[in-house]
């Protein structure tokens, strides 16, 4: 029974449904929305009467959520609601409170409905602000910005990037006056009669790049463009267009012209001679000095290498090469032949791995070179022989002067003459030792310090140094003290040696203000250490590199004579020996002088 | 060798010669002297007396030092005279047997005298 009853339910369902689809045909005006999404809504408040409550609009499986396509706008609920309750009340008027039950689900769905257009509603403008924003933010990023100008409204609409762009308010240039007071003066006439010409002439597009005066009065570097629309008569009447902010670019490009032209201002003004190559060697580029040194012209070098035919060097050849300053043989045009002094560099940014070559004719300056090498070998040379020619007057007059003083005839010779012989015997002694000093400098310089390697005891050697320098002991007025063992035995040149302990010893003597000198000698295995020290003058340290240089000294050339190479001389000597010198001092409070030296110099035969 | 020979002087420079000659003859030895290698040789053979010590120098015309080293060391009867060369360069190789000692330009007296008392009685 409650089966038929159901069944008979249903089938009025089904014919309510049937006649409210009419009624809604009938009654909607088209454009008719689709009534069958709204028809559950029926059953559902059938079954609401049944049950005497009013539809939940939150209700699972609602079909508020279908509905609501057809039910947009209250006007149409308005029309359904009225359908709806004619369907119902067919059989028979409703009760009072099942109509205000009706009524009541209406209602509710009407709320729902609304609430639903104002989510919807909201959704939509947080869509397009976010669109417009990103849109915004776009076109600030970008730099660009439309204008529409409507030649029947006479009006320029801008888009709101404008003021982003520009500075200027959207509404604040709406006539093409307007936008072309913006326009800088210089640009100004060129590009109203372009505008102008492109809309009169019934052309479709415009371009022109200018200046845009911006609202905080600076000018913005911009490329204009626009389409012109036109109407069925051909008439232009929309003028679309955009502005593209160039400004960073324009700058951008200037400081790439500005590069080039500095680099070409340096490469035609250089006296170097450049070449530019390609991956293959050949020339892309020569400088003007490279022109006029080869007395070549860029056609003449197009499509074959540089290398063979203007020059040797074969890494020079190699694009990717790093050369500096090489010597190459390089071909002029007319077949002759110069040295050349070379570099080259890959250059990176080159797509096809070029390279700048640069040269420099050295002929001149290896000349010059050469001579200058030989001005010097010449003067070596003359010292050398000077010094040879010396000798042999200084070894006579040496002879007749000590014969005197230290010969049989001294006895018998006058006080007063005797005095003016020692007096002379000194400066004979002293010429003697600057003779040899000029010799050994140019010994030195060109390399032929040759050692005469023996026996030597160091200790015996430091001793009679002492003994033979007792008068210019005597005259300094120092206490010299010898600290040395019995035997500091090795391989040296024992005339160096000396020469070197005597420079010491005599610098020690000279700058030692009278206050003891003490020389030490120690054998350390296979070292020997030998110490020169004074309580004298001193020496600044920043002096201390410089007085082993060749004609320096720590002191004024006034106070102090000789040559000025003494301890150039002792340096390289004891370099010669495989040993080394050390300098300790302070102004004031002396010197140190060490020298080490392997037992065996370099080279000694054993 | 003889008590009495002479020191043998041999330089081209008169003023050597002239210098080492009277150092010698205050010293109370017999000098003789030549101004290069040939006449040095001639002078050693016409000699009644041969030389105790030859002082040579090694840089002369007509025939330098060198060159009388030679002729000294073939010479049997000269080639037993120590010699003593003076030279100016520092290193000269002098490589003959007859050559006792260097003595190097400028010449020192005292060494001059050592050199000398060394080889002469």
């Amino acid at each position: 029974m409650g089966g038929l009853a159901q069944q008979s339910a249903s089938q009025r369902l089904v014919e309510q449904q049937g006649r409210v689809l009419k009624l809604w045909q009938e009654r909607m005006a088209p454009p008719r929305p689709d009534a069958r999404p709204v028809l559950p809504m029926l059953e559902a408040l059938t079954r609401a009467l049944g049950a005497r409550r009013s539809v939940q609009v939150t209700d699972a499986g609602h079909p508020l959520g279908r509905a609501q396509g057809a039910l947009d706008g209250l006007k149409s609920v308005d029309v359904f609601q009225g359908i709806v309750l004619e369907v119902l009340e067919e059989e028979g008027a409703l009760a009072s409170d099942e109509r205000a039950l009706v009524l009541q689900s209406f209602h509710a769905f009407r709320l729902a409905l609304a609430e639903a257009a104002q989510r919807r509603e909201h959704a939509l403008t947080e869509a397009v602000a976010k669109s417009e924003e990103r849109y915004v933010v776009a076109v600030r990023a970008a730099g660009f910005t439309i204008w529409d100008w409507d030649l029947t409204e006479r009006r320029i609409h801008w888009s709101y990037s404008v003021e982003a762009m520009l500075g200027h308010p959207v509404d604040a240039l709406s006539s093409i006056g307007m936008w072309l007071e913006h326009v800088h003066p210089l640009d100004r006439e060129r590009v109203g009669e372009g505008l102008r010409s492109a809309v009169e002439e019934g052309r479709t597009g415009w371009t022109d790049a200018f200046q845009f005066l911006k609202r905080d009065g600076s000018w913005a570097g911009v490329i204009g463009r626009a389409w012109i629309m036109h109407d069925h008569a051909g008439n232009a009447v929309r003028v679309v267009g955009g502005l593209v902010d160039v400004t960073e670019q324009r700058s951008l490009e200037r400081k790439l012209a500005e590069q080039v032209q500095l680099t070409r201002t340096v490469a035609e003004n250089a006296t170097s001679g450049l070449f530019l190559l390609d991956g293959r060697g050949h020339a892309t580029y020569l400088n003007p000095a490279a022109s006029a040194i080869t007395g070549y012209a860029l056609e003449h070098l197009q499509g074959q290498p540089l290398h063979g035919r203007v020059h040797s060097h074969a890494a020079l050849h190699r694009p990717a090469a790093v050369v500096r300053d090489q010597e190459c043989t390089f071909t002029r045009r007319d077949g002759t032949q110069f040295v050349a002094s070379c570099s080259a560099m890959p250059l990176a940014e080159y797509d096809l791995g070029g390279s700048v070559l640069e040269f420099r004719d050295v002929t001149e300056l290896k000349r010059a070179e050469l001579q200058l090498r030989e001005a010097v070998q010449a003067r070596d040379e003359f010292i050398s022989i000077a010094s040879h020619e010396l000798r042999t007057p200084l070894t006579a007059l040496q002879l007749q002067i000590q014969g005197m003083t230290r010969g049989p005839l001294a006895g018998g010779v006058d006080e007063r003459v005797k005095k003016r012989l020692l007096g002379a015997e000194r400066s004979v002694s002293r010429m003697v030792q600057l003779v040899n000093e000029l010799l050994d400098v140019t010994r030195v310089e060109a390399g032929r310090l040759e050692l005469e390697v023996e026996e030597v005891n160091l200790s015996e050697l430091v001793r009679e140094l002492v003994d033979r320098l007792q008068t210019e002991i005597r005259q300094a007025g120092s206490a010299v003290t010898v600290e040395a063992p019995e035997r500091a035995m090795g391989r040296w040149d024992r005339r160096r040696l000396d020469q070197v302990i005597g420079n010491l010893l005599t610098n020690a003597l000279k700058y030692g203000e009278g206050k003891p000198v003490r020389v030490r000698v120690e054998v350390d295995g296979e070292q020997v250490r030998l110490q020169v020290r004074d309580q004298g003058i001193g020496i600044a340290p920043s002096q201390h590199a410089r007085i082993f240089a060749r004609f320096e000294r720590a002191v004024s050339s006034r106070h102090y004579g000789g040559f000025g190479v003494g301890l150039w001389i002792v340096h390289r000597v004891v370099e010669a020996m495989g040993g080394a010198i050390r300098l300790e001092s302070a102004v004031g409070q002396g010197s140190t002088f060490e020298v080490t030296l392997p037992v065996s110099a370099p080279g000694a035969p054993r | 060798m003889s008590a009495t020979g002479p020191v043998l002087i041999v330089d081209d420079d008169e003023d050597i010669r002239e210098a080492l000659g009277e150092v010698l003859a205050d010293l109370g030895y017999a000098v003789v002297k030549a101004r290069n290698g040939r006449e040095a040789l001639s002078l050693v053979r016409g000699l009644p007396q041969p030389p105790q010590l030859i002082l040579l120098d090694l840089m002369m015309p007509v025939m330098n030092g060198w060159q009388f080293l030679e002729a000294h060391g073939t010479d049997h009867e000269v080639a037993s005279i120590p010699v003593v060369v003076m030279t100016a360069a520092r290193q000269s190789a002098v490589d003959a047997p007859a050559v006792k000692a260097v003595l190097r330009k400028p010449i020192a007296y005292d060494d001059l005298v050592g050199v000398v008392r060394a080889h002469v009685r």
